[in-house]
């Protein structure tokens, strides 16, 4: 198990039964590691789609001169996802968790591991 | 005789204008969705109209509001009744004369609804700490209602984040097959709540100031005034 699983694994006992997907995607919209905890969550879609979501957003906040991109929460009806530009932005933090996630806790566990992250990605 | 044709190509006004002009006799049948309205005219005069339960004079003025459908029209076919009874073009002239009379008051009915909601996102923005910026956009990009108290480009914003919000709409359906109810886009200075209302086709974006906001206010107070400003959106 390489390191940047071992840290995924670390934030899935973390959230619990609250996580369904987590995936580390580069800009090219493939994951480079994650885990599901949903069978039915398409984790390959996810990563491109939000991957392209994400891109678009931080052109939006240039555009609009918003300041530097942190983060996107989307709530659906059965999932909220949450992406987080991870270092220089060359690389995604995607996830997404139950409807009914304490979110609070769910964006301090992001901040806290998105460091680590970054720097556990093989480069 | 017999004639068809579609209400994009011909207005129901210069049908019935057309007929009455070469006096005609002829049995103009109208169609539009479940509706069908049948109009009699004899020797160059509207006789009988009948649509549904209602006969007479009131079915022309609400047929000549019609601008989608199709019509069929069969000559020398006389009338059952007799319901109409002002010339043609009197008929013609009263029912532009209510067409205009409506077409105003439905400009002033969207007018006053947009002030209402200008109104409705600045009570909002008293309840939202480090407020910036509101507006109700619709998914071509265009604001329909705003409130600013910075000096930003709310035509840009309206537009850019159409863009996302369209984006965000299709990644979140081709994913994990949910329905997306709102958009949070957090950066080093901002905050953006994008909200759809209900049916979709407008949405509320504010912007707050990442510094003075709170989130869980923002959420909130936007989902509170969601419902207001759905109640006032023009129809």
């Amino acid at each position: 198990m390489t390191k940047l699983e071992e840290l995924l694994q670390t934030i899935r006992d973390e959230l619990g039964a609250d996580l369904v997907g987590s995936d580390i995607v580069g800009l090219d919209g493939f994951s480079v590691a994650g885990l599901s905890t949903d069978p039915g969550l398409n984790r390959e879609a996810v990563s491109a789609r939000f991957a392209l979501a994400m891109k678009l957003a931080l052109t939006v906040s240039e555009k609009l001169n918003l300041g530097e991109l942190e983060d996107n929460l989307v709530t659906a009806d059965n999932y909220i996802t949450l992406c987080r530009s991870l270092g220089d932005g060359s690389y995604f933090w995607i996830l997404t968790v139950k409807k009914d996630t304490t979110l609070g806790m769910v964006r301090l566990t992001m901040n806290d591991y998105a460091p680590r992250l970054w720097e556990a990605i093989p480069r | 005789m017999s004639l068809q044709g579609s209400l994009k190509d011909i207005a129901v006004a210069d049908l019935i204008q057309h007929h009455c002009v070469d006096k005609k006799t002829v049995w103009v049948q109208i169609q539009r969705a479940d509706k069908r309205a049948e109009v009699f005219i004899r020797e160059g005069n509207v006789v009988h109209a009948v649509l549904d339960q209602l006969q007479g004079e009131e079915v022309i003025y609400e047929i000549l509001g019609w601008d989608e459908g199709t019509f069929y029209i069969e000559g020398d076919v006389l009338p059952p009744l007799t319901t109409v009874h002002r010339n043609w073009t009197a008929l013609l002239l009263e029912g532009a004369r209510r067409l205009d009379e409506q077409n105003l008051l439905t400009t002033h009915e969207e007018k006053s609804g947009m002030a209402k909601m200008d109104e409705i996102l600045k009570q909002m923005a008293q309840e939202i700490d480090g407020f910036e910026a509101a507006e109700v956009i619709g998914m071509d990009g265009l604001s329909i209602a705003q409130y600013s108290r910075a000096k930003l480009n709310l035509e840009l914003i309206a537009a850019q984040l159409t863009l996302l919000i369209k984006l965000l709409d299709t990644a979140v359906n081709k994913s994990t097959g949910g329905i997306l109810e709102d958009n949070l886009l957090t950066t080093q200075l901002h905050y953006v709540m994008m909200r759809y209302l209900p049916g979709k086709q407008h949405y509320l974006a504010v912007i707050a100031d990442h510094r003075n906001a709170n989130l869980g206010n923002l959420r909130l107070v936007t989902g509170v005034y969601l419902e207001r400003l759905s109640a006032s959106m023009p129809k």
